[in-house]
């Protein structure tokens, strides 16, 4: 049963042994596997449950419902764009899809550096394949790429580079391409349709529209949380309480390093909400004049080249790039120029071919909670701009290969490269915030497990070092940024939190 | 429109507000605005005109822009909302003599905010930055101004899905 609270017209209090704050791929799966495990689980959602029914494919519309701050929110200095699904199922709503198992060489680094002999590749690789069957993950064929995809394809293929395409959670896609506004033909396994329904069939109860404020600690135990059910507008109507010997804290990056911030939870390691690893993602585009591209239908997300690392290599530049396109508006912020000048270049959407470039961040930002909201600070550090840089020229290089008569880049102006001996005007550009349109999809970090109190905010339990009965379970954990797409990561690792529980 | 005072109190929120380059949304529309007066609305009028180029005046983005901010956090709300008259009054702070934005001709509305865009300070093209990623990404996520760039909008309603080739995928056991 999903009972929205914002139905409620009284308190509510509950009891359980275990309550689950979030509901994304770490919540989802961590409510399953406890509750099959016997035990009783409360699941709680900020957001709402929206059924593919409700899904009406118009941008608005859906960011508003499935996205914090409707999709605005961003880094403090306005430089990057973060982007992160709320509702029923989190993130794995408003995802592409992209199903990675981690990279063998970033889980033997994190297992050696963090002393996290649970996360080596072959003991995760049944972890990967249970979750990969849950969600019916298979291999996108070639015959499902759509234009802009293949052009990446071609473009990579001509320069010799290694590539292939994604493994993907859909069941039966039609390729709409409107994954990123949810998927109104229920194609897209989301965690709102596999490991929730299959929490609740294990007995786990779930309730939308709950906003949790607090932990509640005695004793330096966890014992609970507390928060306020919402309206449809989001509007604060009634408290909600729930009395529970395990907490299990799944938000998100941002939002779980927000609430134990504010919640005042004990951290020796001082190092809470910081280690913010973003992957900033900013899009190349390559123009094909008098060619229907049209990278907003079909499947947004089908190819990636990996010859710059991900899971095909361990090039030390570490960015993918990623076939990938959007809806008008958000596609229109991408593109400078001013007035006429610029409506002329938009003009020609449908002749562009879009690639991402996805950089594995090595410096990091932080997650502070001030004035109830989460103020996130990230700036691209030097080290990590260039690297960039080279991901842009990458991706312009590759559209080029693939007969683009120009690429541009997302700075403002533009670059306008039609060769190799354009490139410098690339690398000479500041790397200052707002310099390009850059985005996160992906937040990771902030409560980073690892075997010591003094440097990891919970242990390789997923414990918090200071407090019995809370736990982490989602992107928050990881000890790095993943360097790929980070679903299946999450739902892995939050695996190995709930076996624990489940255990106990 | 803000005082001095005011004007530099929110300049030093700048942090807090420039957090919202936006993307596309509505809002219920009977929500609370921002609050904006005729002249703020002026200044995004302007400021829409100069980025969109012609027929900016036939889309709805500021009035979804409107509706949008009630999605904001409580906290940002009013910062975001200060935006058009920090665009506005900025260059007046450092030139007293300076005409306000809503003030201006379009033509001069053009010239302001290209030079704003431009700008060797970094705070000026976080504000351009700012505001034009809000009012673009309203903009085309209204439907009329889907012919010019070819983009044929949602499927529901308009795709034969039964008919549709590209439908691949059935799950099958065992796989990977």
């Amino acid at each position: 049963m999903i009972v929205p609270a914002s139905m409620l017209t009284a308190p509510l209090t509950l009891t359980a042994q275990v309550v689950v704050v979030g509901s994304g791929a770490g919540g989802a799966l961590a409510a399953e596997r406890i509750a099959r495990a016997g035990k009783d689980v409360v699941v709680l959602e900020a957001g709402p449950f929206v059924p593919a029914a409700r899904m009406n494919q118009r941008e608005r519309e859906m960011m508003r419902l499935l996205y914090w701050e409707g999709g605005m929110r961003a880094t403090e200095d306005g430089g990057m764009g973060v982007l992160h699904g709320r509702g029923l199922g989190g993130s794995t709503v408003v995802n592409y899809l992209d199903c990675f198992r981690t990279p063998a060489r970033v889980l033997d680094h994190w297992a050696d550096a963090r002393g996290l002999p649970e996360l080596t590749p072959g003991k995760m690789a049944p972890r990967f394949d249970r979750i990969f069957e849950v969600l019916g993950v298979q291999k996108l064929p070639e015959s499902g790429l759509n234009p802009n995809n293949r052009k990446l394809m071609e473009g990579g293929r001509a320069l010799g580079w290694q590539g292939d395409t994604f493994h993907r959670n859909a069941n039966q896609c039609y390729g709409s391409g409107f994954c990123d506004l949810g998927c109104a033909y229920n194609a897209k396994q989301s965690a709102a349709i596999t490991f929730i329904p299959l929490a609740m069939a294990a007995g786990a109860r779930v309730y939308t529209e709950v906003r949790v404020d607090r932990v509640l600690f005695d004793a330096g135990r966890a014992v609970g949380v507390s928060g306020m059910a919402l309206d449809a507008d989001r509007k604060p109507i009634q408290p909600v309480t729930v009395h529970a010997e395990t907490v299990v804290v799944s938000c998100g990056a941002i939002e779980s390093a927000h609430l134990l911030l504010r919640s005042g939870t004990p951290d020796a390691s001082g190092q809470l909400g910081r280690n913010l690893y973003l992957h900033p993602s900013c899009p190349v585009v390559g123009h094909f004049p008098g060619e229907r591209i049209a990278n907003y239908e079909g499947v947004k997300q089908g190819y990636y080249i990996g010859e710059f690392s991900g899971p095909l290599s361990g090039h030390p530049d570490d960015f993918l790039l990623e076939g990938i396109g959007a809806p008008p508006g958000i596609a229109a912020t991408v593109f400078s120029g001013l007035g006429a000048e610029r409506q002329a270049t938009f003009a020609h959407l449908n002749e562009y071919a879009v690639v991402g470039v996805l950089l594995r961040d090595l410096d990091t930002g932080t997650v502070t909670s001030g004035a109830g909201r989460p103020k996130i600070t990230y700036a691209l550090s030097r080290a990590d701009g260039l690297r960039m840089q080279r991901g842009v020229l990458a991706a312009a290089r590759a559209m080029l290969a693939a007969g683009a008569a120009v690429s541009l880049t997302s700075h403002n102006p533009a670059r306008i490269l039609r060769t190799e001996a354009d490139f410098g005007r690339v690398l000479d550009t500041p790397l200052d915030p707002g310099a390009m349109a850059m985005f996160s999809f992906h937040q990771m970090g902030t409560c980073r497990m690892g075997d010591r109190r003094d440097r990891d905010v919970v242990n390789p339990e997923g414990r918090f070092w200071e407090v019995p009965g809370l736990y982490v379970a989602d992107s928050s954990i990881f000890p790095e940024s993943s360097g790929v797409n980070p679903q299946i990561t999450v739902y892995g690792l939050a695996d190995v939190v709930a076996e624990g529980i489940a255990s106990r | 429109m803000p005082s001095r005072r005011q004007f530099l109190a929110l300049v030093a929120a700048l942090p807090a507000v420039l957090a919202t380059p936006g993307s596309a949304l509505g809002a219920p529309q009977d929500e609370a605005g921002p609050g904006w007066d005729e002249s703020d609305v002026a200044v995004l009028r302007g400021f829409l005109a100069a980025v969109f180029g012609p027929g900016s005046e036939r889309t709805d983005a500021i009035e979804a822009l409107t509706a949008s901010l009630s999605w904001l956090d409580d906290e940002r709300k009013p910062l975001v909302a200060a935006l058009p008259a920090i665009f506005d009054q900025a260059s007046r702070v450092l030139v007293p003599t300076l005409a306000a934005f809503h003030t201006l001709r379009p033509e001069e509305q053009a010239a302001a905010v290209a030079n704003w865009s431009a700008s060797s300070l970094g705070f000026r093209r976080q504000i351009f930055n700012a505001l034009r990623t809000l009012l673009l990404a309203h903009a085309y996520a209204d439907p009329v101004t889907w012919e010019a760039i070819g983009y044929p909008g949602p499927w529901l309603g308009r795709i034969d899905l039964p008919a549709h080739p590209l439908r691949f995928g059935a799950v099958i056991p065992g796989t990977p």
